[in-house]
């Protein structure tokens, strides 16, 4: 993901709650995971290591493939930092954004703005409000 | 004051927009209560039920202290795999509906004081779910069930008075036996303190056999912690009931203990087969080097928070322990080696993908069935078992079938925007905490819409 010569631009699309306060920069392709049948093709398919997951609700369970095998970053739409996967994606070390509004992207099912599967986004937890920001398009991927 | 259209916003600040979070609430809350029911006197215990004073107040300070631990979680939103929030309503339903008789069940077998002697197993075992959450979980969620039913219009305040007050009873002596000592009843009472094996002699044992962590090791055993709770999390259907900590046990060389117990196998579900070839327990004395100012406290629901909350880049040294079966007597636990550690941890990872698996195959209707399962049968289980009335219970009181109120409510439940609309109107608004009789102790307070 860092075959362009010049470092692309990131701007911020969206902000929520951080969960695992750091410095580190983690950044990857996102990817809109709604079902457990997504979640369990995704894990399989080799990509999941590499990239940071979006889910809608803040519970464990849902996203426990993604913690149990390990993504770069979590983001929620929903949630809080004491919710459980809150809680498991402290004890996994992952660092994860909840509650996330994102003001650009498309548009899923039920309406909510997200970024596209895809866009390289960057997960800035240094603060207790954590934003993510995305790879501005003319910076190429 | 007039608070009855209060914004969410202020209902997640503050109980009924009035009462705060911590032991500012706990105090606040306390002050306004007339009976001295949450404090865990000897000549109180013995008698066969609450008056209707001691009911109101233990129902009104259970109301806050619900608000206080999951208030702001019952926010988290939707699970896509579990149905959570509909199986947590059905299945408190029932707890209200099933729960005083099986503690009847459990008072004929072992008396009074046999109920106080089961507390006090969470000050000499590990490994053991007669912990600090088991006892919460004899006492609120009957009364979150008992709130889901008002918020239906199922039933009305003062319905089951009697039972209730006589089930609260067996609530508060199991906490008297865990705390071993007269004071409040609830960890919220305790300044969120929960040492229970202090002064025992397991905390000599992590001592002697602690392994000191070097930043390698650390990452060996954080991933033994985060996988295996992970596990314990999906096998207890995406709830805390898998998970136990006490603590925090400050040591002499300043360091800070916590006891953390990861239940991975019990026969007693169907779908815990998978995990058949793992311990029962599995327990980590996590021993902790904070910085100056950092705090470790432990809630009602047996989970360590922290200020800051990173927690794990301080841990120094670590033991753990195997409790094999559920039966497997105290004497027989054993330590851990780090070869086993890792078949742990590698079966732990490979069992969760299988489990998560299973369930995404599963319809809605089974997954909220095996939810409230896990809710009505593991909360009650541990005293059950120590009581010897386990089959009695299952073939007497129907320990796994629903009552007519749980079966009446269940069709309300199951959708999803009635769940999620009367969970956090009961448990953050505080709605379904409303006294058996007479007057809220909690007034002028009023009860919010949200």
């Amino acid at each position: 993901m860092t075959g362009s010569a010049t470092a692309p631009e990131f701007v911020t699309v969206g902000e929520g709650t951080s969960v695992l306060r750091s410095d580190a920069v983690v950044e990857g392709p996102i990817k809109w995971l709604d079902s457990p049948a997504d979640v369990i093709a995704f894990m399989e398919s080799g990509e999941a290591q590499e990239s940071i997951v979006l889910s809608r609700g803040g519970t464990t369970t849902f996203m426990a493939p993604a913690l149990s095998m390990g993504v770069k970053g979590l983001i929620t739409l929903q949630g809080a930092p004491t919710s459980h996967l809150g809680i498991l994606s402290r004890e996994f070390g992952i660092p994860c954004i909840m509650s996330v509004t994102f003001t650009e992207g498309v548009k899923t099912d039920r309406g909510e703005i997200i970024p596209a599967d895809g866009t390289i986004v960057r997960l800035d937890t240094s603060g207790e409000r954590g934003r993510v920001l995305a790879a501005a398009p003319e910076a190429g991927n | 004051m007039s608070n009855d259209t209060a914004p969410l916003s202020a209902l997640l600040e503050r109980y009924r927009t009035v009462y705060e979070p911590g032991s500012a609430g706990d105090e606040q809350v306390r002050g306004l209560l007339r009976s001295g029911v949450t404090d865990l006197r000897a000549d109180r215990l013995l008698e066969a039920a609450l008056t209707d004073e001691e009911l109101n107040d233990l129902i009104a300070y259970c109301g806050w202290n619900v608000w206080d631990m999951l208030g702001k979680r019952a926010t988290e939103g939707e699970s896509g795999l579990i149905p959570r929030q509909e199986y947590e309503t059905i299945a408190g339903v029932e707890q209200y509906s099933s729960y005083p008789a099986l503690f009847e069940l459990i008072t004929d077998a072992v008396g009074a004081e046999g109920v106080i002697e089961m507390g006090a197993v969470a000050r000499r075992e590990i490994g053991t779910k007669v912990n600090l959450l088991h006892a919460w979980c004899c006492c609120m969620p009957m009364l979150s069930g008992r709130g889901f039913g008002l918020g239906l219009d199922l039933i009305k305040p003062g319905d089951r008075r009697e039972e209730l007050a006589r089930a609260f009873q067996f609530s508060r002596r199991l906490y008297r036996g865990m705390w071993g000592e007269d004071g409040q009843m609830f960890a919220t009472g305790r300044s969120y303190n929960a040492p229970l094996l202090a002064g025992t002699e397991w905390l000599d044992r992590f001592h002697d056999e602690r392994v000191e962590l070097d930043d390698e090791r650390k990452s060996f055993y954080t991933s033994f912690n985060a996988t295996t709770q992970l596990l314990a999390f999906l096998l207890h259907m995406d709830c805390r009931l898998g998970l136990s900590d006490s603590g925090p046990y400050l040591m002499p060389d300043g360091r800070v203990l916590i006891v953390r117990d990861h239940f991975l196998h019990d026969p007693a579900y169907s779908w815990f087969e998978i995990s058949s070839d793992l311990p029962h327990a599995v327990t980590q004395a996590l021993y902790f080097s904070p910085p100056e100012g950092m705090t470790f406290t432990v809630n009602d629901l047996s989970t360590t928070f922290t200020d800051p909350p990173e927690y794990l880049p301080y841990l120094s040294a670590v033991a753990v322990y195997a409790r094999d079966r559920w039966d497997t007597p105290v004497e027989q636990i054993r330590k851990l080696d780090e070869a086993e550690l890792e078949k742990i941890t590698k079966l732990s990872r490979t069992k969760t993908m299988e489990l998560y698996k299973t369930f995404g195959s599963m319809s809605r209707e089974e997954l909220v069935d095996y939810g409230v399962q896990m809710y009505v049968v593991d909360m009650v289980l541990p005293f059950l078992r120590l009581a010897g009335v386990t089959e009695r219970a299952i073939s007497e009181l129907d320990l796994y079938g629903r009552s007519p109120l749980t079966r009446q409510a269940y069709d309300h439940l199951m959708d999803p925007a009635t769940a999620a609309e009367v969970l956090p109107r009961v448990l953050i608004g505080g709605c379904g905490f409303v006294p058996a009789t007479g007057e809220d102790p909690l007034s002028p307070a009023l009860i919010p819409t949200v």
